[in-house]
């Protein structure tokens, strides 16, 4: 995204230490609107801490979380979901009982509050429908809209799971490995899926990911974290010829 | 964008509601000329599927099992029996609402504690409630009869005096007023579980985690189903009493409610239709047993040999015999028609 777009997340040192290990070391960045950036460091780095402190699960021992120019720190995570910051997780959560329309479905019920009458049962919810239509085409499941998860590919699992989340229409979505237990072709499909979308609709990301092929591929910007620091910042050159990142994050996983 | 899967219509489709309340329909003068004595059971089976219909909100549905829906048939059955001897009521369709209500208000009363429990704690719970409502109605003899009950002459149906019809046209009337409230009630539940709330009370009963994660308040979902089932029962204990022409205590005794859950595994929790099948046989399959001294012992022998034959209920024969079918579909037709729920 344009440099000049207001900012939509800024993190101010942000510190969490569980015992002896600080899993987040004073922690400050900025994310603009509709910007993606990708985190990557080796395992115990702290990026699922950090994305646990973002989304609410987590709170942090000191530092603040600006949204959208409000403190958010102390907010619950369902507060923090109806404002516009989603996640997923590292295993898939889906509806196994719910067609994978009724999935997507179920997350707009939700975000339109269409419970809230009880009259629900006769209510029109053409648009709602329409929606979950939209949605579907958008992350390419629309021609398995009537089975259910379990019977969908890993990478089609996954995809739902990220549809689901999106269907919330958040401002920020975060996503906790999007691509692990997926087969190599199928990452790149799934990754360069996310980055359409987001892309399309102007929504901001925040990616964690291991896989360094998928990450150069697709990443704008990249976040290198290493023993709850931000390393490097950067855009992909640069971090590919950082030596420091070089030395942690290539020497582990390629020594 | 039309896609073509395989669905099952037993589930898809509403019409075979309307198949079921066919058979009824036709079934009951057949029934009535041929096998004198069943008709009354027929009654009661569709009696207790407006129950089961309504206790399969909260359990097939929304996941919750209670021991303990024998108080709304308590709380119908007496709304009848206090209205006839306190205020002088001779109507069945003021029985009805009173039913309703009673079990609305008690519902609304418990319901915000009880929900906040699952699995064997809310079942365990609800059995509890029940049971202490099952004793006041033995204690407070004086207001409620104790274990003589209440007797309840045949009430005006429809305003038509009863004093006015013979025995067998008032049998005739009150059949088919039955199966059209179960008719009713069926659509409207119908309309439910396929409507935003059905979706979001099978994903509550899925994946709970989630579904709050996506926003959905589990607790007040949970009332919801709690509520209109205990609606739905409350109903049936009004009509159960006026068949029986008596409300007793144990009407609102426990054993009432593992009949509810016993007939709504019989036919099968996972299908909309289950419950409807499942209370209808059963009342056969009851008053043959009951010819036996050790009646109960069959009783149970038949639901373990159901579970380990058929897991799915009594219903997974019918939809061996209809079968799967492949139809061309959009999804906009597919949520008019309802949702798919194994």
């Amino acid at each position: 995204m344009s440099s000049d777009s207001p900012v939509l997340l800024e993190l101010r040192d942000l510190r969490k230490s569980f015992g002896n290990v600080r899993a987040l070391d004073g922690v400050s960045f900025r994310l603009r609107k509709g910007e993606k950036i990708t985190i990557i460091g080796p395992n115990g780095a702290g990026k699922t801490t950090l994305v646990n402190a973002i989304s609410g699960y987590l709170r942090p021992d000191s530092g603040s979380i600006i949204f959208n120019g409000i403190d958010i720190t102390r907010k619950s995570p369902v507060e923090r979901v109806k404002m516009g910051i989603v996640r997923s997780f590292q295993l898939v959560s889906v509806f196994n009982n719910l067609t994978v329309f009724e999935n997507i479905l179920a997350s707009i019920i939700s975000r339109k509050d269409l419970l809230r009458k009880p009259i629900t049962p006769f209510i029109n919810i053409e648009d709602a429908i329409n929606e979950a239509e939209e949605i579907l085409t958008l992350f390419g499941l629309d021609s398995k809209s009537h089975l259910y998860p379990l019977d969908l590919s890993q990478g089609d699992r996954k995809l739902l799971d990220i549809a689901v989340a999106f269907a919330l229409r958040p401002f920020l979505l975060m996503l906790d490995e999007p691509t692990s237990g997926v087969a190599t072709k199928e990452k790149h499909s799934i990754m360069a899926k996310i980055y359409e979308i987001l892309d399309k609709t102007g929504t901001a990301g925040i990616v964690i990911e291991h896989d360094m092929d998928v990450v150069f591929k697709h990443s704008k910007r990249i976040v290198v974290m290493h023993q709850g620091k931000v390393l490097v910042d950067g855009d992909p050159e640069e971090i590919r010829k950082n030596d420091s990142v070089k030395q942690i994050l290539m020497g582990e996983i390629y020594a | 964008m039309v896609i073509v899967i395989k669905r099952n219509p037993l589930i898809e489709e509403i019409s075979y509601l309307y198949i079921i309340i066919a058979i009824l329909a036709l079934a009951y003068p057949l029934v009535f000329s041929f096998l004198r004595g069943w008709d009354t059971i027929l009654t009661y089976g569709i009696i207790w599927a407006i129950a089961a219909l309504g206790f399969n909100i909260l359990y097939g549905y929304t996941g919750l099992l209670s021991f303990g829906h024998a108080l709304f048939l308590g709380l119908g059955g007496y709304a009848a029996g206090f209205m006839l001897k306190y205020l002088g009521v001779r109507d069945l369709e003021l029985y009805i609402l009173g039913g309703a209500v009673a079990s609305l208000v008690i519902a609304l009363a418990i319901g915000s504690v009880v929900v906040r429990y699952t699995r064997i704690f809310f079942a365990i719970l609800m059995l509890a409630i029940a049971q202490v409502f099952w004793s006041l109605y033995y204690k407070f003899y004086w207001i409620t009869g104790g274990s003589d009950g209440i007797k309840i002459p045949r009430p005006n149906i429809l305003g038509i005096p009863s004093g006015s019809l013979d025995a067998i046209t008032y049998q005739y009337i009150f059949y088919y007023y039955s199966l059209a409230l179960l008719f009713i009630l069926g659509y409207i539940m119908w309309r439910i579980v396929n409507s935003p709330l059905g979706i979001a009370l099978r994903a509550v009963k899925d994946n709970e985690t989630r579904a709050s994660f996506i926003g959905f308040s589990i607790t007040k979902l949970r009332l919801y189903a709690f509520l209109l089932s205990a609606v739905y029962v409350g109903i049936a204990g009004s009509l159960l009493a006026v068949h029986s022409r008596i409300i007793t205590p144990e009407q609102a005794f426990w054993t009432s409610s593992g009949k509810i859950v016993f007939m709504t595994i019989l036919g099968g929790s996972g299908y909309f239709l289950g419950p409807i099948i499942g209370a209808i046989i059963y009342n056969f399959i009851e008053s043959i047993a009951m010819k036996y001294v050790y009646w109960q012992l069959i009783m149970g022998s038949i639901i373990i040999a159901i579970i380990a034959v058929m897991p799915k209920g009594l219903i997974s024969v019918i939809e061996k015999i209809i079968g799967y079918r492949e139809i061309k579909i959009q999804p906009k037709q597919y949520m008019q028609k309802g949702g798919d729920r194994s």
